[in-house]
């Protein structure tokens, strides 16, 4: 699904943030992406949605090079990868159900798509009572939801989490690694970026350990280890 | 098609609120630079007029002697008439220079004058001919034929109203406000083009948490870049707008100082601007916009990557 051929990134001038990086995700695959921050985590995913180029290897998303990829063609990858953050990244201005359909209308989806496929996603996160709401009436839980209901409009194959429960609670970052683990059962592959050991051990999944922007550990049903 | 764009002109309105004294301070400077342009082609309408009102002062008016016999005086009007540099040529019998003069004195109530007209018994005024050209450059060309040694005999006094020295000091007002009214609408234009880049920019700054996401969900450029796009030509639209509420109540003001000013011969200013109407502030608007697109084009290139 996704493989990694000894990438490096080199911000320019010369901050080498990723190193010849070799990396193979299956469809489906549930992995976490650990490391300090600064190891090129973040970088990592970006890679992904073409939002910053590869200074050397290429990454192909199935038979797709998208170091290759034409600017046109970079809202077509980005509809099929989910992405979300720490920082929800939500339009304080629109309702959670503005915000969800948004993300629909900017690309030029159809009326009766937003209609439906927006009901649906927020279902999913468990906010279907909540579609009035502006962000600052949510508590962050709930706003990191939105963000994961944005982030299916497209039905993503790939679902990029980059520190999700950074700012979450231990007990609402359970509830969202839960429905993250619900949402990679239905069947998205999943990249979980984070550095919270406890998530990541009571998981047991695939861990991939990320230091000085070098693979360090890669280790199937893993644990934090640094 | 018709849900994109209706998509974009809401986005672009939307943009246009949120920003409002800048879109404010923006419609005012592109405003400001249509009303310099639009007092330019006030001005040079003026001159224009004033140019024409003198040229149309000038004629050659030939005096025929006395003596002189209407089939003759009818030989030279016809040659006249059929050249082609000749506009028109009237012609004056002493009869109607005779009803002519008296007329215009019992106006004044010269009874002195018409009573002592009355004692003439042969009618002691000129017969004349009164001949305006098609262009003034052509005057010494029809002088010419005038005096050739054939009509010389019935001919008394040629005179040529020469008005040149007005009509070249006047060319010269004219060349003078084209280079300086030139040169303020381009300084104008320079300014509304800068105005229209910076607030493409400032929007761009201001939405760029909005277009983050717009780009993160994978919207096509079309959403991203049209809104900005139109916004700038919502600022063209809206300061032509504002440009003719503006221009007309001022040339009602202006129309009587401008009408006065050519005694008889009035220059209706507002006709001028209603007759042009779509020449004027369609080519207008349509400068306006195109400067405005590439400016905000530009603006878009350089601040909203990818
Ligand atoms: N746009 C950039 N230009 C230059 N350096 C960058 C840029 N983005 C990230 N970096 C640097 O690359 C390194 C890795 O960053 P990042 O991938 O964000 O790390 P992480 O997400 O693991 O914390 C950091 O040292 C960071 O300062
Ligand atoms: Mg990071």
């Amino acid at each position: 699904m996704i493989r990694f051929s000894s990438v490096s990134k080199i911000y320019p001038p010369d901050f080498t943030a990723l190193k010849n990086i070799d990396l193979e995700v299956q469809a489906g695959e549930f992995i976490f992406i650990v490391g300090q921050s600064g190891a090129g985590k973040t970088t990592l995913a970006k890679l992904l949605t073409a939002e910053e180029r590869p200074t050397k290897g290429s990454v192909m998303i199935g038979d797709w090079d998208i170091t290759k990829i034409r600017r046109a063609d970079v809202p077509t990858l980005r509809r099929q990868i989910g992405v979300i953050f720490q920082d929800f990244k939500l339009l304080p201005k629109k309702t959670v159900h503005e915000n969800v359909a948004f993300a629909l209308e900017v690309c030029g989806a159809p009326i009766s798509r937003i209609k439906t496929v927006v009901p649906q996603v927020l279902k999913i996160v468990g906010l279907e009572e909540k579609v009035h709401r502006y962000p600052r009436q949510l508590s962050g839980g709930e706003q990191q939801r939105v963000a994961i209901a944005r982030a299916l409009v497209h039905r993503p194959k790939i679902l990029i989490a980059d520190e999700p429960t950074g700012d979450l609670d231990t007990i609402t970052a359970k509830s969202i690694v839960d429905l993250l683990t619900k949402i990679n059962e239905f069947g998205t592959t999943l990249l979980f970026v984070t550095h919270n050991r406890d998530i990541v051990n009571m998981l047991k999944k695939r861990v991939v350990t990320i230091e000085d922007g070098e693979v360090k550990g890669d280790k199937e049903t893993g644990k934090y280890i640094l | 098609m018709f849900l994109h764009l209706y998509r974009v002109v809401k986005f672009a309105f939307q943009n246009f609120w949120r920003n409002f004294w800048l879109s404010i301070v923006t419609i005012s400077i592109i405003t400001l630079s249509f009303l310099s342009v639009n007092f330019f082609i006030f001005t040079n309408a003026l001159v224009d007029t004033t140019i024409q009102a003198v040229e149309n002062r000038i004629n050659i008016t030939v005096n025929f002697k006395t003596t002189a016999s209407e089939p003759d005086i009818l030989v030279l009007k016809n040659a006249v008439e059929k050249n082609s540099y000749v506009e028109s040529a009237v012609y004056i019998s002493k009869q109607i220079a005779f009803e002519k003069f008296r007329a215009k004195q019992e106006k004044e109530g010269n009874t002195i004058v018409t009573d002592s007209l009355d004692q003439f018994e042969e009618n002691p005024l000129f017969a004349s001919l009164l001949i305006k050209a098609k262009d003034i450059n052509y005057y010494p060309a029809i002088t010419q034929i005038i005096s050739q040694s054939q009509y010389e005999p019935i001919i008394e006094k040629t005179n040529l109203d020469d008005k040149s020295k007005v009509i070249s000091t006047l060319s010269n007002i004219k060349q003078r406000i084209q280079q300086v009214g030139w040169i303020i609408n381009i300084f104008f234009l320079a300014i509304a083009v800068l105005i229209v880049y910076n607030t493409i920019r400032i929007t761009i700054y201001t939405r760029k948490e909005e277009i983050g996401i717009m780009k993160l969900v994978g919207a096509t450029n079309w959403y991203i870049r049209a809104p900005l796009v139109l916004e700038s030509v919502i600022y063209s639209v809206i300061a032509i707008i504002a440009t003719v509420i503006i221009v007309y109540p001022l040339l009602g003001i202006l129309q009587p100082y401008a009408s006065s000013y050519f005694d008889g011969q009035a220059f209706d200013v507002l006709a001028f601007f209603s007759n042009n109407f779509l020449t004027i502030f369609g080519y207008e608007l349509l400068a306006s916009v195109v400067l405005n697109v590439i400016s905000s084009a530009v603006a878009i290139g350089r601040y909203l990557r990818v």
